[in-house]
């Protein structure tokens, strides 16, 4: 029934002949063991290559040391970083690899704070053997690691030359800007005065045709307070606050109209070449401003140059990517390039970070006022552009202005030149809170023939129009305190539609909210002025 | 069937075994030099009781080596002490098994060992090279003189449920050393020298007449049956005489290395499915069955029982075939008796209504396969009749 039916091959087996009657020992199991030890050796193997990878394939550079400053182990970085080899970067102890040096108490705080944090980060100066005279700043960061058995520290060293770099050209933009608004400020005070100085001068030249000897004072007087407007004027550019009216404008055409005056600015052994890009961008600027860059640059130029050598200007177009940031000021976008080169001494570079301060100079008393160069930084900031600036020693500089290229069509041209100054009958309410400008500003206009009704106080003004007063200008200071000219105008304008206004103000027109250069027929006269500009803008204002 | 066996490749599977008075004291060195270092001892209450189990625990501490002993090992292991012992073996941490007794604890300690290793039931191993993966190293110190499973490549254990016995044949279960001492055969009594003897007269003949016999089984195989039969007699009578002991030790070492070789035959068929129904001794079972499968077999191969009835020390000359037959099966049951084996199976217990039930499962027993002449379940049924 259920008998096992194949006898013989049981026999077999039980007597050892079957397929699986050999007597297994340990001895296939140790293969198998040692099999699996292999596999692991190998897989072992394969992620130290995937940590070796990535330990090189780091921007870092990475150093395995002992506490005494030996090398024991370094990623390719740190041969690329300190200028060394895999044969030679452990002929170097980790002192050899500082600028500064290295003090047992400097070690001992970096024991007592890893043993505190388990980690530390700090700035230091990295020194490379072979190029010991140009040290990298570097951040390091250093951990403990039991490296083969032995105590040792792993420092990661992170090359921050580029930051430190940008970090300068930041403090430098800032501290442009606040001395910019302390300028500023300053020069806007002083205008007012020299206002009243160029406006009572101005009258007194009226009434001194027969004397000359006093003519001849007062012309002195007149000149020095229009220097020193000059200089104001500077120092508002610098600060972003020169008035200026803008229009399209092809650089080409402006730097070939200033190569006359440009030639006369140089001497004759100095070259000065001219390179127009073809197929230039358009701008946004003061025609006016562009003089004022070029005239400070070429003649900076020439201060640098010595007895010969040569003056390059070109015009380029050029198109700056995301990585614009690296430079300081600069955002991506379309610039059209202004370049002024000199073969000249190149700037030293402990002085280039101070150029473009206002009355930094390293020139002789009474030949730099150091204003140039702040000059054309305000006016380039002012346009929206920045300055990239090369230089050699002993070789030459570069700078390079980018100004932002004018986007879309052509706007409306600016007005044309003034007409010659000329007086009228109509009558104007003249509101100045400087009282002193306030009198010589009314005095000029009565002189000229205009009905004038003036007052310090704009509150007052307002009563008097409420009260019947219909004149057909008002002539007013922008900032006083109280009620701000704009606010005067509001007021006035709902009970005399038919007014005209002329705004006076030492800021430009753009820093009040009122559109540049001209809105709906607003008229606008930048402080100080002289006689002349005030009675052109009233008559201005007067015929629109 | 006989001299054609000449042209048959063959194998010879025996452990590396110390055999001589106090080899059992080598256990520690040997343990140490097979690796061990948490160290299973078997062993159990009679063998403790007899001493032997705390003089090699002992022996094995003096080696540095950690001791676990599992004592619960009773006279017919069953698989549920199986399990047990390989549990302790797993949790205990052990690397090598040393095992102090008779069949049992050596059975036992083969069992642990294969479900140490394979994990799974020691059920599952049942039958030739069924069991996988190559056991702990285990050192076997045998302690009656019979059962050889030192030697053997054979593990007997006690199915619970089926109440059967299950052989589980494999080269994994040869030992890797067997410290053959027969000074611990002193301490057994009479009636368990004789059924351990009659254990090993049954090895040696099962294994001569085998089909799977070979010249080099065929030597071990005479050799003991002329031991057994010229010193069992003496040695029931006299279980203090060293010299006695150690020729049984040595007859049961000889029919080891044979039966381990050449296989068993019907007896043991028979015998592990009584063993495992009604609990009786092995050797017992053994003996009270040998002189009925000898009888069925002897017209098969009656040249291999005449040699056995001249090394048994029967005088057959003059004797034709069925003469012969009948002084070698007289000299058996002569034996037998005189050991001290006396009465039929009804005498232990056996009814006639069990005799289906047992011929049932010794029908499915390996050993049947080298008989020399392959029975049916009815023949065994008869058989067991006969020994009633
Ligand atoms: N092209 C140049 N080459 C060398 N140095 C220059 C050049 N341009 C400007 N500098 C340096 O920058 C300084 C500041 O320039 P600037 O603001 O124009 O003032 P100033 O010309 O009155 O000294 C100059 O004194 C000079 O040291
Ligand atoms: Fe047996
Ligand atoms: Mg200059």
């Amino acid at each position: 029934m259920n008998e096992p039916q194949d006898w013989s091959q049981l026999r077999d087996s039980i007597i050892g002949l079957g397929t699986d009657s050999s007597r297994r020992t340990y001895y296939p199991e140790l293969l198998a063991r040692v099999a699996q030890l292999e596999e692991t050796r190998e897989s072992l193997r394969r992620s130290e290559e995937n940590l070796l990878t990535l330990f090189n394939g780091l921007n870092d550079a990475i150093f395995i040391h002992d506490w005494e400053g030996h090398v024991l182990e370094a990623n390719d970085a740190m041969l690329a970083m300190y200028e060394v080899t895999r044969e030679t970067f452990r002929d170097h102890t980790i002192q050899d690899y500082s600028e500064g040096p290295l003090t047992l108490a400097h070690i001992e705080t970096m024991r007592h704070q890893l043993d505190r944090d388990g980690s530390l980060v700090f700035e230091w100066q990295a020194r490379r053997p072979t190029r010991p005279e140009a040290p990298l700043d570097v951040e390091v960061a250093v951990r403990r690691v039991c490296w083969y058995g032995q105590n040792a520290l792993v420092s990661v060293v992170r090359d921050i030359s580029g930051r430190k770099r940008l970090e300068a050209m930041l403090n430098q933009s800032q501290r442009l800007d606040s001395l910019g608004q302390l300028a500023g400020g300053v020069a806007h005070d002083t205008n007012n005065m020299l206002g009243v100085i160029i406006g009572y001068t101005d009258l007194l030249l009226e009434r001194t045709e027969a004397m000359p000897n006093l003519r001849r004072d007062l012309e002195q007087i007149r000149k020095a307070a229009l220097h020193s407007a000059d200089l104001n004027r500077q120092l508002l550019a610098f600060a972003r606050q020169q008035a200026i009216q803008p229009t399209l404008l092809n650089l080409n055409d402006k730097v070939e109209d200033t190569q006359k005056m440009l030639r006369r600015l140089i001497s004759e052994q100095h070259t000065l070449a001219w390179q127009p890009a073809l197929g230039l961008w358009n701008v946004w600027m003061d025609p006016s401003q562009v003089e004022q860059i070029l005239t400070n640059l070429v003649v900076n130029a020439r201060d640098a140059l010595g007895t010969s050598g040569t003056i390059t200007v070109e015009t380029a177009n050029a198109t700056l990517g995301a990585d614009a940031n690296r430079l300081p000021d600069a955002e991506p976008g379309d610039y059209v390039v202004l370049r002024v080169r000199d073969t000249g001494r190149g700037i030293p570079a402990e002085i280039l970070p101070h150029i473009f301060e206002p009355f930094f100079t390293t020139k002789a008393p009474g030949q730099g006022t150091g204003l140039g160069l702040a000059t054309v930084y305000g006016i380039v900031r002012q346009n929206g552009g920045f300055i990239q600036v090369a230089t050699n020693p002993g070789q030459g500089t570069t700078f390079a202005i980018h100004l932002p290229r004018l986007p879309g069509g052509n706007p409306a041209a600016s007005a044309g030149p003034a007409p010659g100054a000329a007086g009228g009958h109509e009558s104007v309410l003249l509101v100045e809170d400087e009282e002193i400008l306030l009198e010589t500003a009314a005095r000029i206009l009565e002189d000229a023939g205009y009905q004038v009704t003036s007052t310090p106080s704009p509150l007052e003004a307002l009563r008097w129009v409420e009260e019947g007063l219909a004149p057909t200008l008002l002539a007013t200071d922008v900032v006083m305190p109280g009620l701000d000219g704009p606010g005067l105008w509001e007021g006035i304008r709902t009970l005399r539609p038919g007014m005209k206004v002329l705004f006076l103000s030492g800021y430009p027109a753009s820093n009040l909210g009122l559109a540049a250069p001209r809105l709906d027929g607003l008229g606008f006269l930048q402080k100080p002025f002289t006689r002349n500009e005030l009675l052109q803008a009233v008559r201005d204002a007067l015929e629109v | 069937m006989n001299e054609a066996m000449l042209g048959e490749i063959r194998k010879f599977v025996a452990p590396e075994f110390i055999f001589g008075a106090d080899a059992r004291l080598l256990a520690g060195r040997y343990a140490r030099k097979l690796g061990g270092q948490q160290i299973l001892l078997i062993s159990d209450p009679g063998v403790l009781a007899a001493g032997w189990t705390e003089e090699v625990a002992t022996g094995l501490e003096r080696e540095g080596l950690t001791v676990t002993q599992f004592l619960g090992v009773p006279p017919n292991p069953r698989d549920t002490e199986v399990m047990e012992g390989a549990a302790l073996f797993r949790d205990a941490g052990c690397n090598l098994i040393v095992a102090v007794g008779g069949g049992s604890v050596m059975d036992c300690a083969k069992g642990v060992g294969i479900v140490a290793a394979n994990r799974g039931s020691i059920l599952d191993f049942e039958g030739v090279d069924q069991v996988p993966a190559p056991m702990a190293p285990l050192i076997c110190i045998p302690t009656t003189g019979g059962t050889s499973a030192d030697v053997s490549q054979f593990a007997i254990i006690t199915h619970t449920q089926e109440r059967v016995k299950i052989a589980i044949i494999s080269k994994a279960v040869v030992p890797d050393v067997a410290l053959i001492d027969p000074r611990t055969l002193l301490t057994m009594d009479a009636y368990l020298t004789a059924c351990t003897g009659m254990d090993a007269m049954v090895h040696a003949i099962e294994a001569f007449v085998s089909n799977a016999h070979s010249p080099i089984t065929d030597l071990h195989a005479l050799e003991a049956i002329r031991l057994v039969s010229t010193h069992l007699r003496a040695s029931t009578a006299a279980p203090a005489d060293l010299e006695l002991r150690t020729q049984i030790m040595l007859a049961s070492l000889q029919a080891g290395l044979a039966f381990s070789n050449a296989s068993l035959g019907s007896v043991h068929a028979m015998a592990h499915s009584l063993g495992g129904y009604m609990d009786l001794a092995h050797g017992e079972c053994n003996a009270l069955l040998l002189p009925h499968v000898m009888d069925f077999n002897f017209t098969t191969a009656p040249e291999r029982y005449r040699r056995i009835g001249e090394a048994l020390g029967c005088d057959l000359r003059g004797l034709n075939e069925r003469e012969g037959r009948s002084r070698i099966l007289r000299h058996v049951l002569d034996l037998r008796r005189d050991c001290g084996i006396d009465e039929g199976l009804a005498a232990r217990g056996v009814r006639l209504d069990d005799l289906p039930r047992l011929a049932g499962k010794a029908i499915l027993d390996p050993c049947n396969a080298t008989n020399p002449r392959p029975p049916s379940r009815d023949d065994l049924r008869a058989l067991y009749a006969e020994a009633m």
